[in-house]
């Protein structure tokens, strides 16, 4: 029988379900983005129909202990609250459909603070600008029903003044194009409805240039494939 | 995180297990000191150390960068002296070379020295040298390059010397993406600060000079490859929009038959060169631009028709898809019929439409670029009477009319389309000699390479490119299609993985071959009865069976009514938004897979009968959490107040972010995946009330 042709779908549930009380190094080096974890863990066991497999009151429970008074979310307790957790907070939330027991308005004023004069945002109160940020409050705000919290025109303003040479985006104006970033400037746009100010040709054609000989995708020309990609 | 072979257990008898516990033994209790020292707000010695020790163990704790800045803060401010001040700031910096060792790429490290720096305590001059260090360890670490962008803005470096940089690091090595991505960057900058299209400038040849150079060397390398495209882009047509074509266009003499009130029968010379007509209410006109504009209205666009030069237009220009409050389309009415007085006033049977786009300065492109008119286009109305009949007029009593005749005024359709592309030419700003030394030199290569994808796919390119900006474009067209058609094809053998971007490439070329041969629009032109709408003939364009997966060129189609686009790969409809008049559209068996793909589709006001039958539709399946999938956002409101914006918002799902702006009557769903689903069947009869015929059973 050939093996390499099946998902071992239940082998990658048990595992992800194993990370929830994993204690080894690896665990404890990424304890800070715990937060970011749980998303995609969850996301992908609800993907594979396994997502009430783990504790739904006991996660919602530790995300609210994540956040803090000024409405944003740490990556776990105790850890300073960030846009990037706040995000994936949200969307575990929304997730779970629980989006109730948030308090939208908090964290609506939170990513409200954060945006900048040239429509960018800081990702935490210490100033760092990249457009991952952008799409953190864009997206966490489609998710709550509050793009009017923020001034989105400026917001896209900024995203498509990252756009670079060969149609994609980079972290801040003048950064090279990189996958990561281009979901997320297309993410933005897309959710905003502005998907007109991507030049779909020029960066459909640099992305599918992603895939090399192997299959698998790059994040940049000449790097090597990634499973992140 | 990224690029680390995956571990492999055990086989060393436990020895790397018990390094493993030693570490969680030392690392787990320094994480809790640091994260409680931060809520304590303790900044001694040693509260300080032991956080420089974990961040060197795991620089990705962005909170630990926190406290440092705090701490830093707090230090800064209890000491009145400059020189601890620089000290403090020079630890920081030690620190963070530290961290940096650990992961070079840690955001956290790079974004605390760019704070630390920022203080203003530190010299600018170390900086390059640190980043040099680490260019050479890795000349794509794009947080090193973003660092050099961001300290060399500081320092206010020079332009010239980056740009220099740049052409060091790609002598160093070709397959430098990040030197030639900087390299557009500084070179587009440049020539925004001193006034300059960079196409006009004389460093576009020097640019062609290094990316040959890089080509000829390693000519599977992607890098220059990607860079030339852009150069071509740039250098083959100047970035101010275009009016592509208009409806009525110009020189073209439209006669109205007064009798079919309250709509009119508006009868034409069309794309094929043969008589067309078109059932409407008024007259509307039409522009379509190359890029999506702002500011068509009464001021930049001036519309004169005798009689009534005062009040030409019945209302204001509308952009007609809405993009950001821009439009590549732009639409209004003539003020012909809508006035029940003009209507009888008999004693002006035909008179000439005279505008003028671009009278002033005003329409402007989304991304900047005015339009560079002004461009005229002039056509006629003529009434006709069939019969005589008394006619009431309030100035001239009781009027006997006869028949008129129709004398001979013959419109040139040829010229229709050439005075256009006349009144339209592209600003050559490059050469046409040029070009063909560019096309030589890449033939040359591809003798030498010749399954070099890149050079194929760039022959390609440069081919559509000299068609673009010849002076004879049909003539160019002409000598060049075949052998870029053939290209294309080769590519889809060579480079198989891709296969499906040639094939739209294919398309566009075909398409763009079809619509400017008038010969060739006149054999796949036919005249169709349409059910909707008795006893009139419509034309109906066949482009059914091409293999087309891609649509372009539809703006030399403006005045269609029914296309036949079946059996072809379609798997995008962007373009169709400029077939204001559809009446009928035959889209089965194709690829579409998305609802939201039939997006353009929406802005088809006229559009009464659709066919997506056999294609890939599936159902919504954006269910369960209720996230829905599009928004929607009106940006008519000129507020532009500073923060929020005042736009409303409007949270649709696929289904009815399309088919609610539609008037169909007639639908055909059948052969795809969600034609059976339920719930897709529901949503689709909800957006569309108007609709009486579902895959040809009636509607209840």
């Amino acid at each position: 029988m050939d093996d390499s042709s099946t998902l071992h779908v239940q082998k990658h549930v048990e595992f992800i379900k194993s990370l929830d009380n994993k204690k080894d190094l690896e665990s404890l080096l990424t304890e800070h983005i715990r937060m970011n974890g749980a998303y995609w863990g969850l996301t992908a066991l609800d993907l594979m129909g396994s997502l009430n497999d783990l504790d739904q009151d006991k996660i919602i429970s530790w995300i609210l202990q994540c956040q803090h008074d000024c409405g944003g979310f740490g990556g776990n307790i105790g850890h300073d609250p960030h846009i990037l957790y706040t995000l994936s907070a949200v969307q575990i939330l929304a997730l779970y459909d629980k989006l109730a027991v948030l308090d939208s308005s908090k964290i609506a004023s939170y990513i409200t603070g954060l945006q900048q004069n040239d429509g960018s945002f800081y990702g935490d109160e210490w100033g760092e600008i990249d457009t991952r940020f952008s799409y953190g409050a864009i997206c966490c705000l489609a998710l709550l029903r509050r793009l009017d919290a923020i001034n989105l025109e400026k917001a896209i303003t900024y995203i498509v003044s990252c756009k670079n040479f060969d149609g994609g985006f980079g972290s801040t104006p003048g950064g090279e194009s990189h996958a990561g970033q281009i979901f997320c400037c297309v993410a933005a746009l897309a959710i905003a409805g502005s998907l007109h100010y991507v030049d779909k040709d020029l960066l459909g054609w640099w992305l599918c240039e992603r895939q090399v000989k192997s299959g698998g995708l790059n994040g940049r020309p000449e790097k090597l494939p990634d499973v992140s990609i | 995180m990224h690029g680390r072979p995956r571990k492999r257990g055990g086989g060393d008898g436990g020895a790397s297990e018990q390094k493993e516990k030693a570490k969680i033994a030392f690392l787990e209790p320094l994480q809790a000191q640091v994260l409680q020292n931060h809520h304590n707000c303790c900044y001694t010695k040693e509260a300080l150390q032991k956080n420089a020790r974990l961040l060197e163990l795991n620089p990705e704790v962005n909170t630990a960068w926190n406290y440092r800045k705090l701490a830093l803060r707090h230090l800064i401010a209890s000491e009145q002296d400059v020189e601890v001040h620089k000290a403090l700031a020079r630890e920081e910096l030690r620190v963070i070379e530290m961290a940096l060792a650990r992961n070079y790429k840690s955001y956290g490290a790079w974004h605390h020295r760019k704070w630390v720096i920022g203080l203003g305590l530190s010299l600018l001059e170390n900086e390059f040298r640190l980043l040099d260090k680490f260019m050479d360890a890795d000349a794509r670490n794009f947080h090193a390059w973003d660092y050099r962008r961001h300290v060399a803005s500081v320092q206010g470096a020079a332009l010239e010397k980056e740009l220099e940089f740049t052409r060091k690091k790609i002598y160093d090595n070709f397959s430098n993406y990040s030197a030639w991505h900087k390299r557009s960057t500084l070179l587009s900058q440049l020539f925004k600060e001193n006034g300059v299209d960079i196409l006009k400038h004389s460093t576009l040849s020097s640019e062609f000079e290094l990316v040959h150079q890089a080509f000829f060397t390693e000519p599977d390398d992607q890098s220059a490859w990607f860079y030339y495209n852009w150069l071509l882009d740039h250098a083959a047509a100047a970035p101010d929009p275009k009016l592509l074509s208009t409806w009525p266009s110009d020189a073209v003499l439209i006669t109205i038959d007064e009798q079919s009130e309250p709509s009119q029968l508006l009868h034409f010379r069309g794309i094929s060169g043969l008589e067309e007509t078109i059932l409407l209410e008024g007259v509307p006109i039409f522009l379509c631009f190359s890029k999506p504009v702002t500011g068509v209205s009464g001021l930049t666009v001036s519309v004169q028709s005798v009689p009534d030069s005062k009040q030409a237009l019945h209302g204001l220009w509308k952009p007609v898809a809405n993009k950001g409050g821009a439009s590549n389309i732009w639409s209004a009415d003539l003020n012909h019929f809508t006035d029940a007085k003009i209507k009888k006033r008999v004693y002006e049977l035909s008179y000439n439409v005279r505008i003028e786009i671009g009278s002033t300065q005003g329409i402007i492109s989304q991304d900047g670029h005015p339009f560079l008119g002004p461009v005229h286009l002039t056509f006629v109305l003529r009434s006709t009477f069939v019969g005589s009949y008394i006619v009431k007029d309030d100035i001239h009593g009781e009027q006997n009319l006869k028949i008129v005749e129709d004398d001979k005024w013959e419109p040139h359709p040829e010229q229709a389309l050439a005075a256009q592309s006349l009144s339209m030419l592209e600003k050559v700003t490059w050469s046409e000699k040029l070009m063909k030394e560019e096309i030589g030199l890449c033939r040359e290569l591809l003798e030498l390479e010749s399954s070099s994808k890149w050079a194929t796919l760039t022959l390609a390119r440069l081919l559509e490119v000299q068609q673009n900006i010849s002076q004879d474009k049909r003539l160019t067209l002409r000598n060049n299609t075949a052998e870029v058609l053939q290209l294309y094809e080769k590519l889809t053998r060579i480079d198989p993985s891709h296969a499906e971007y040639y094939q739209d490439r294919h398309s566009l070329n075909l398409l763009d071959q079809i619509t400017s041969d008038s010969a060739q629009l006149k054999e796949r032109w036919s005249i169709g009865l349409h059910g909707s709408v008795l006893g009139r003939d419509i034309g109906i364009l066949w482009l059914n069976g091409l293999s087309l997966s891609k649509l372009g060129y539809m703006e030399r189609l403006l005045s269609l009514q029914m296309l036949d686009l079946s059996y072809n790969h379609l798997r995008a409809l962007d373009g169709l938004e400029a077939l204001q008049f559809l009446v009928h559209l035959n889209l089965s068996h194709n690829l579409v897979s998305c609802v939201h793909t039939l997006r353009p589709i929406s802005k088809l006001q006229r559009l009464r009968s659709l066919d997506i039958s056999h294609n890939k539709l599936t159902g919504n399946s954006y269910t369960g959490s209720g996230v829905s999938v599009a928004v929607c956002w009106d940006l008519s409101s000129k507020n532009r107040m500073a923060t929020p914006s005042s736009h409303t918002f409007e949270y649709l799902n696929d289904i009815e972010d399309v088919f609610k702006c539609m008037n169909l009557e007639e639908l055909a769903i059948a052969g795809n995946p969600g034609a059976s689903d339920n719930q897709f069947r529901v949503s689709l009869l909800e957006s569309l009330p108007s609709l009486k015929l579902l895959d040809c059973k009636s509607v209840p």
